[in-house]
């Protein structure tokens, strides 16, 4: 029986709208429908289906570098984004799986880019609580602890790359 | 700086020259000059080959000034990564070195232009970046002892340009993979 190379497609793309990523793994050619279904199983599992799978380790490292991200940003309170993780969608047909991921927290990319110096303006004013320890001339301004502010500068965020980063290491894992 | 940001910044010098002989821009009085493009190491914030310095870091809207000078295209150190491989003493390495390009639309007096009249066209400028890029694909030599590369990989790029309406923001990494070997 002559000797036949299965070869398996991994594309792994990031998206930017919302942040997340799109993953299509493919056996376009294998010895027998039976062989390449076993194989697509077997890949399945790996990245998606078993406890502990790949892409669930993935959305964890990003996870994992965003906490640590925010502990070096001023404590920033990253756990909003954190639970707008919208789960992982794949889908299987005949010769190739596919699973996207994502996260629908419209200030996730600010964070996986970072941003610059800016001012927020009202629309007429701002109304914000303020916590008073940390902000004692607000506190001066506005005793009761609710601010109203025609417009606030707000410094920038330093980039995150968490989940640029968490795909590298998936590209690592599956050694391409 | 380290020799992947070395390497990549390097690497560039065939879009540097061939930018500034395929395109120019029209200054307010009427007078030409070459397209530029200033290669920065963001490890330490300065151009490469100069020492003028360059805070990429500052907001892309406060620094429309420098991108009527040319376009910039920053270089850094993003991550390393190590892992051992069996039982000798070697390691599979990946180090990324993050690339971030800005310009500025040749209506502002940058060096961008859509139609190639004014500026380079923006996605002509990424051909070239991505392939100088490719071309050295094979074993990039970055003389990092005891580490040779086998190749090498641009992944996440992003686009961001749509978010302004006179300025340019691309972002790609660059991934260098090999094994470093630890006798």
């Amino acid at each position: 029986m002559a000797e036949t190379s299965v070869t398996i497609e991994f594309n792994l793309e990031f998206v930017t709208d919302p942040i997340g990523a799109v993953l299509d793994i493919a056996v376009p050619d294998a010895p027998s429908d039976a062989a390449r279904q076993a194989l697509l199983d077997n890949v399945e599992s790996t990245m998606v289906g078993s406890r502990d799978n790949l892409v669930s380790q993935t959305v964890q490292r990003a996870h994992g570098r965003l906490e640590r991200y925010a502990q070096r940003a001023d404590d920033y309170n990253v756990e909003p984004l954190i639970e707008s993780f919208d789960g992982v969608d794949a889908t299987r047909d005949r010769t190739s799986i596919h699973a996207e991921w994502s996260w629908s927290h419209e200030a996730f990319r600010f964070m996986e880019f970072g941003t610059s110096d800016h001012t927020v303006d009202g629309d007429p004013v701002l109304v914000f609580e303020f916590d008073a320890g940390e902000y004692p001339y607000l506190d001066e301004m506005f005793p009761d602890g609710t601010a109203f502010l025609p417009q606030s500068d707000v410094s920038g965020l330093p980039e995150s790359r968490a989940v640029r980063s968490s795909l590298n290491w998936l590209r690592r894992e599956v050694g391409q | 700086m380290s020799s992947e940001v070395d390497w990549v910044l390097n690497q560039l010098t065939s879009v540097v020259d061939s930018v500034a002989t395929d395109y120019s821009i029209k200054h307010p009085d009427g007078t030409t000059s070459d397209v530029a493009l200033k290669r920065v190491d963001r490890d330490n914030s300065r151009i490469y080959e100069g020492s003028e310095t360059v805070d990429m870091s500052a907001p892309v809207r406060s620094r429309s000034g420098e991108l009527q000078s040319g376009i910039f295209a920053g270089a850094e150190s993003a991550d390393v990564s190590q892992s051992p491989i069996g039982t000798e003493f070697d390691l599979d390495v990946e180090r990324v070195v993050s690339l971030r390009v800005e310009g500025l639309h040749h209506s502002e007096w940058g060096h961008v232009d859509p139609d190639g009249d004014a500026g380079v066209p923006w996605d002509e400028l990424k051909t070239r970046i991505r392939s100088a890029l490719y071309s050295g694909r094979t074993y990039p030599d970055t003389d990092r002892p005891q580490t040779g590369y086998t190749h090498l990989l641009l992944t996440n790029e992003t686009d961001l340009s749509s978010e302004y309406s006179d300025f340019f923001d691309w972002r790609v990494d660059v991934a260098f993979d090999g094994v470093e070997d630890l006798h």
